[in-house]
């Protein structure tokens, strides 16, 4: 169960998109996401897929790894296509009984927000398998240095090591809470069964402990920091440097062609879905 | 005596079918008697952590079965978590587990996932803490002010309340020091002199286990390598430096006395007994102060 948590892991393929800059693979994020929520109808969005699909091939990381990141949201796409389907009075109506009217729009609707929410939560996968954690918050803190002229330089370097340190956690914690997970079951804990009230009840054995570890661990670490002569930002320079090559700007006039696309389709084809 | 456990023919293969399919475990047989105390020693990555998981049913054989007190724990595969009352399992660094406001609270926590209640959970608890010497006025302290030695110790005895058949304790001793050591040992014992109960025990300390397990059972690369009594095993210490384990240090003091010439038996594994032997000697030969 908690082994399907793939996100913010990094898999390594050596693809081109590997080799990109973290800043550019930021920002084309960020314009892919605008640009995603700017399709107006079924063709933009179709186009949207395939370039994903492109992006997906050229990542090398398989496809199957993306899939896993689906099966954790599932939830949440179903939950709002539902709800998409239920409110959706445009079009013809397909079935009516009760309260409940269905109609065309509505379904289409709930297909659209559907698929738009799967390329985002994938397009997003994308960044984190094709980027070290360490690129990550070294991209984000360069991306926000310019916050220093209004004297909020350290306040950035604070929170780019605080998002290095939290990544870097991630697969540990996921380690401890499942041997807690196993302590307590060895110890009778029931945590698949019971109503709903239970299995809340039966996540405090679990809870507990997995917060008392993790300020635990917070103390050593700031602890080993300290030690290390750790003081904040100041002072401090990098061994590797970020530097922009040629294949960034490829990526971005790729990314610029995708987002002319978005806007050609959408004026090409007037049928508006939301 | 008899039978309590018995591994079949184990054999565990983790991400079976998938091409980071990796063998931890490989046609393990063996069978324990009632009462005794097993070590379980291995290097690290030889399958000690991967065995102990299969006894209480955390983990399932690829092949092969376990009989605990006659029945094979998988013949009903949804009443698994039954299986977990008969077998206790203490993981590594049990104080971790801890959660409760206090120690009675949590060491109960166990004895109530079993069903028990009321007066009989409280006399459970008293009855257990009485026989592993755990004292009633730390019952009532948050688990979180105890020490090292006494949260470890409290962990254990939330398992040990539960009156499993088989008490199964990976590295129960790994971090504390000496004293500490000394009265988690203790506790254990005591715990199977009490209730008659099988114990196994996973650990790197050869000095401990010397002092407490009646039989070793050895692994290497997820095989079954030696399983024999403490004497025999330790007796073979060649055998056991092939595999980058050794004997307890006392033994290898004794083994260079011996090489000198002088005569000493082959079976001292402790301190205690190699004291106890020296001191013998010595007053036979008038005494070390004669």
């Amino acid at each position: 169960m908690l082994k399907d948590i793939t996100f913010g892991q990094y898999i390594e393929t050596n693809s081109p998109i590997h080799k990109l800059d973290p800043r550019t693979k930021l920002i084309l994020l960020i314009l892919n996401i605008v640009f995603l929520f700017l399709t107006k109808n079924m063709y933009s969005l179709a186009f949207a897929a395939v370039f994903l699909i492109t992006i997906i091939l050229i990542s090398k990381v398989p496809l199957k790894i993306y899939l896993k990141n689906i099966k954790a949201i599932w939830f949440i796409v179903v939950f709002t296509s539902l709800i998409n389907l239920l409110y959706g009075k445009t079009g013809k109506t397909l079935i009516s009984f009760w309260k409940i009217t269905i109609t065309t729009g509505g379904v289409y609707r709930a297909l659209f927000l559907a698929l738009r929410i799967i390329i985002l939560i994938i397009i997003s996968s994308v960044l984190t398998y094709t980027t070290t954690p360490n690129d990550l918050t070294d991209g984000i803190e360069s991306l926000l240095s310019p916050l220093r002229y209004i004297g909020l330089g350290a306040a950035v370097h604070t929170i780019a090591m605080m998002m290095t340190i939290a990544l870097r956690f991630i697969p540990t914690l996921v380690d401890e809470t499942e041997k807690i997970m196993n302590a307590q079951k060895a110890r009778g804990a029931d945590l698949e069964n019971g109503k709903f009230r239970d299995k809340i009840k039966a996540l405090v054995p679990i809870l507990v402990p997995l917060l008392i570890s993790s300020i635990r661990r917070a103390y050593d670490l700031a602890e080993a920091m300290e030690c290390r002569c750790y003081n904040g930002g100041v002072g401090r320079v990098k061994m590797k440097r970020l530097k922009y090559g040629l294949n960034d700007l490829a990526a971005l006039i790729v990314c610029l062609l995708f987002c002319a696309g978005i806007i050609i389709l959408n004026t090409l084809f007037k049928q508006v879905i939301i | 005596m008899s039978t309590i456990l018995q591994v079949k023919d184990l054999t565990h293969t983790y991400n079976a079918d998938t091409p980071l399919a990796k063998t931890a475990l490989k046609n393990i047989s063996f069978s324990v008697e009632k009462g005794e105390i097993v070590g379980i020693i291995g290097h690290t990555g030889s399958g000690k952590t991967t065995l102990v998981g299969h006894l209480n049913g955390l983990l399932k054989p690829t092949s092969g079965e376990i009989i605990v007190d006659g029945k094979n724990i998988w013949d009903e595969p949804k009443k698994i978590s039954k299986i977990r009352s008969l077998v206790g399992l203490v993981f590594q660094y049990p104080e971790y587990q801890l959660f409760e406001e206090t120690v009675y609270k949590d060491i109960a926590f166990g004895p109530k996932n079993l069903g028990l209640s009321g007066d009989e959970l409280d006399n459970r608890i008293r009855e257990t803490c009485k026989a592993v010497s755990i004292k009633e006025d730390l019952l009532y302290k948050s688990p979180f002010d105890l020490s090292g030695g006494e949260k470890r110790r409290v962990a254990i005895a939330g398992v040990m309340a539960m009156l499993p058949k088989i008490l199964v304790l990976d590295e129960p001793v790994a971090g504390l020091d000496p004293a500490g050591r000394n009265s988690v040992i203790k506790m254990i014992e005591d715990y199977r002199d009490t209730y008659n109960a099988t114990v196994m025990i996973v650990s790197h300390n050869m000095e401990n286990m010397a002092q407490i397990a009646d039989k070793l059972l050895v692994m290497n690369k997820g095989e079954l390598y030696m399983y024999d009594t403490t004497e025999n095993v330790f007796k073979r210490g060649e055998k056991l430096r092939e595999i980058g384990l050794n004997v307890p240090i006392v033994t290898r003091v004794i083994d260079v006395i011996r090489q000198k010439g002088i005569d000493v038996p082959d079976n001292i594994f402790t301190v205690e007994s190699a004291v106890e032997y020296i001191t013998s000697k010595s007053q036979k030969a008038g005494g070390l102060d004669a």
